[in-house]
């Protein structure tokens, strides 16, 4: 893990890179949809700086944040509308509060994997019936709906994180 | 006018009959620790049962196969994955799934030969065998319904789903890929994310309620730990119990370490009956943790002998302190507690420092040796140590952070009845004066009166007196030959009169021989004079309670 540590930055250029030289010869549909997951590392340097990187998940034990990098681009030669994304939160694993990203998303939470609602209109019921404030470790699933059209070469990028149990 | 009438305070001895000893066994007993679960509590911190799928469709139908099971890619026997490029990882994600199908089949029957293993329990010849025995191991747990918190080992699969318009028109679902991504629309087109989740080796030993009461030449005399997994699987653990040095301060506040407990086992609770049970159907028999759930806690006793000195020689009273401890090694899940299942070395370079007399001194861990510096790797169940440092490890030495050890202090405290015995004369009779101011000479009538007081904190057992007569003297084998003032009133032919004064009880017997009424006398003049006052007294009478005493009257003839 140390000596291939990077910045997710530069992993980013290097994932773009690949899909420009090697997917065009068999792209089957307008979308190329990828899911990627990276281990947090929290590093402080001597001047008292946090640095955060971002590096594949070899080591990971109960309590490591993953942050889960979803890309997809328009592949094809129409523009894609309607754009939604789902995505189950990992087993053995917790969505972190507020992680969720995505410009031009509209994010939306579950608990049953079913019924999508904001984080503050999320609710879940306890045994005795009462309902209560959804908390971010009951969320069972994710939807970022993408409120722009998506022209031929542009893609899109949402992530979240969770802690591993 | 001078006293003729010999009478002495404590620890004086006129007219010397020589020492005699006084024997007795404090009675046993035991603070009971406060903890009232039984030791068995397993901790349900997780939520509950792990859910593999959360795909839209119904789980293990069309899903993807990573999140049945962990895919065995770390039971493979090769070489360390080189590292490879930063990205190479991802390109072999897009094997995984297809491996990953393979192996699930092949888990059924790695499983079943597992089994086998188990079986014939020969798994423990190197540490990549254990590690795919922990592997295997937790494959069990994820199929059961008490797997739930076998973390360790589990693929943590992910894949996200997209849905779309072109032109309007709503088109097929596509599946995330990793790497650089699918673009093949349709179910069952993508590949999940995944990962596993690696091995963490953490526990925890803890003293628990409070020092040991114990009592000299005691004998399996417990002291109370407990243990936590901390881990995210469930773990085996050997134990072992040890000494401290002299002068080692004890945890509990009392004075420093002054003695040092023999015959030093280690059992744990097994949940009958909440302390250390050392008979009787609810004993505690076993001497390591065969397996501990993630979470879960367990009581484990350090159970020892007293000795009936301290290393100086002296004998232990009261407040004396024995500073034990409680070393636990992580072994295998499912252990037999053989030195073979402890778990030596981790994946970050850290290693056990083994130490013999595990298990009750069957098992002598070797020391591990810091494993190769390998990349890590998603596919790989890794095992890192995370425990803390303990007190002492298993060599005796001070223990140190993710060694596979933890351990932690306690203490024996002596709590022992104390005797405080005086010995009294008096004359009672000579041929000349009579019993009128009588003198000590040649055929006169001399009366001892031995006091034996409790002065300590528990009750003790009274056993058998011995004195030995000074040779000038001889037991007046009856009360009867006194004169009739002093005698006391028994019948004759009695030797002795036993007395427990705070139970009001008197009885007599005879100082013939030694036989069935347990007192004698052996040789005379100068003889030995025995006592045996359970005997004599019965069990009740024969025990003194904190604050009480008993006395043992008897009559000699200056030679």
């Amino acid at each position: 893990m140390k000596n291939i540590k990077q910045k997710m930055a530069a992993g980013l250029m290097i994932f773009v890179m690949a899909m420009m030289t090697s997917v065009e010869a068999y792209a089957e549909g307008a979308i190329r949809f990828s899911n990627n997951a990276f281990k947090q590392v929290i590093s402080k340097s001597a001047d008292g700086s946090t640095t955060f990187d971002y590096v594949e998940p070899g080591l990971v034990l109960p309590d490591d944040v993953i942050l889960y990098e979803i890309v997809f681009e328009n592949i094809s030669d129409q523009e894609v509308s309607n754009i939604v994304v789902n995505n189950p939160i990992a087993n053995n694993s917790t969505y972190r509060d507020r992680s969720a990203t995505g410009d031009s998303t509209t994010i939306t939470f579950s608990v049953d994997g079913e019924n999508f609602a904001s984080a503050d209109a999320l609710t879940v019921k306890d045994k005795t019936g009462k309902i209560w404030k959804a908390k971010p470790e009951d969320y069972k699933a994710i939807r970022w709906i993408y409120t722009k059209p998506l022209k031929p070469g542009e893609k899109g990028k949402v992530t979240y994180k969770t802690t591993i149990k | 006018m001078r006293s003729y009438i010999r009478q002495s305070g404590s620890y004086s001895w006129p007219i010397s009959t020589g020492p005699f000893v006084v024997f007795a066994h404090a009675r046993n007993v035991i603070r009971k620790s406060t903890k009232t679960a039984a030791g068995y509590s397993s901790a349900h911190s997780r939520d509950g049962p792990l859910i593999f799928h959360m795909r839209d469709g119904p789980p293990n139908v069309t899903g993807p196969p990573g999140g049945t099971g962990p895919p065995r890619h770390t039971s493979g026997s090769g070489p360390p994955k080189t590292t490879g490029p930063p990205m190479e990882w991802l390109a072999r994600k897009k094997s995984l799934k297809k491996s990953s199908e393979k192996n699930q089949e092949k888990n059924l029957n790695i499983e079943k030969s597992h089994r086998d293993l188990l079986e014939e329990n020969i798994m423990k010849t190197s540490k990549r065998n254990k590690l795919l025995g922990l592997a295997l191991t937790g494959s069990f747990s994820l199929f059961g319904a008490s797997g739930a918190y076998a973390a360790a080992g589990d693929t943590i699969s992910n894949q996200a789903t997209l849905n779309y318009d072109v032109g309007g028109a709503a088109q097929v679902l596509i599946e995330s890929g990793t790497g650089a991504g699918n673009s093949t629309p349709g179910a069952g087109n993508g590949t999940t994310t995944d990962f596993i989740e690696d091995r963490l080796i953490n526990f925890d030993i803890v003293r628990l309620g409070a020092t040991g009461d114990a009592v000299p030449s005691g004998t399996l005399q417990p002291v109370t730990f407990n243990l936590t997994n901390n881990g995210n699987a469930a773990q085996g653990f050997l134990l072992k119990g040890l000494n401290n040095a002299d002068g080692t301060a004890d945890p509990w506040g009392g004075t420093n370490d002054e003695f040092d407990a023999t015959l030093v086992q280690t059992f744990v609770e097994n949940g009958l009956q909440a302390g250390y049970q050392s008979s009787g159907a609810n004993q505690d028999t076993a001497a390591h943790v065969a397996s501990l759930a993630s979470g879960a806690n367990v009581d484990v006793y350090v159970v020892s002998t007293m000795p009936l000195n301290d290393t100086g020689g002296n004998p232990l009273v009261n407040g004396n302190v024995a500073v034990m401890t409680l070393v636990a090694q992580a072994a295998i899940d499912g252990s037999t507690g053989i030195a073979a299942d402890a778990i030596v070395t981790d994946d970050n370079q850290h290693f056990s420092p083994g130490g013999t007399g595990f298990t009750n001194a069957t098992a002598d861990v070797t020391a591990g040796v810091a494993g190769p510096v390998t990349p890590d790797d998603p596919t790989n169940e890794e095992v890192v140590f995370g425990e803390a440092a303990g007190t002492q490890d298993g060599t005796g030495a001070a223990d140190i952070v993710s060694n596979g050890q933890h351990s932690d202090d306690s203490s024996y405290t002596i709590v022992t009845a104390a005797l405080n015995v005086t010995k009294a004369s008096v004359a009672l009779w000579d041929p000349v004066n009579l019993e009128v101011n009588p003198k000590s000479f040649p055929g006169a009538y001399v009366r001892y009166t031995i006091t034996i007081e409790n002065t300590g904190t528990v009750a003790a057992d009274l056993t058998t007196l011995s004195d030995t007569l000074a040779a000038a003297l001889d037991l007046d084998a009856d009360f009867g030959d006194g004169t009739a003032a002093n005698n006391p009133t028994s019948a004759v032919g009695d030797s002795f009169e036993v007395t427990h004064v705070d139970n009001a009880v008197t009885n007599y017997c005879t100082g013939s021989t030694v036989d069935a009424d347990g007192c004698g006398y052996v040789g005379s003049p100068g003889g030995v004079i025995t006592v045996d006052i359970n005997a004599v007294m019965g069990a009740t009478d024969a025990q003194l309670a904190a604050g009480e005493s008993l006395t043992i009257t008897f009559n000699v003839v200056v030679q």
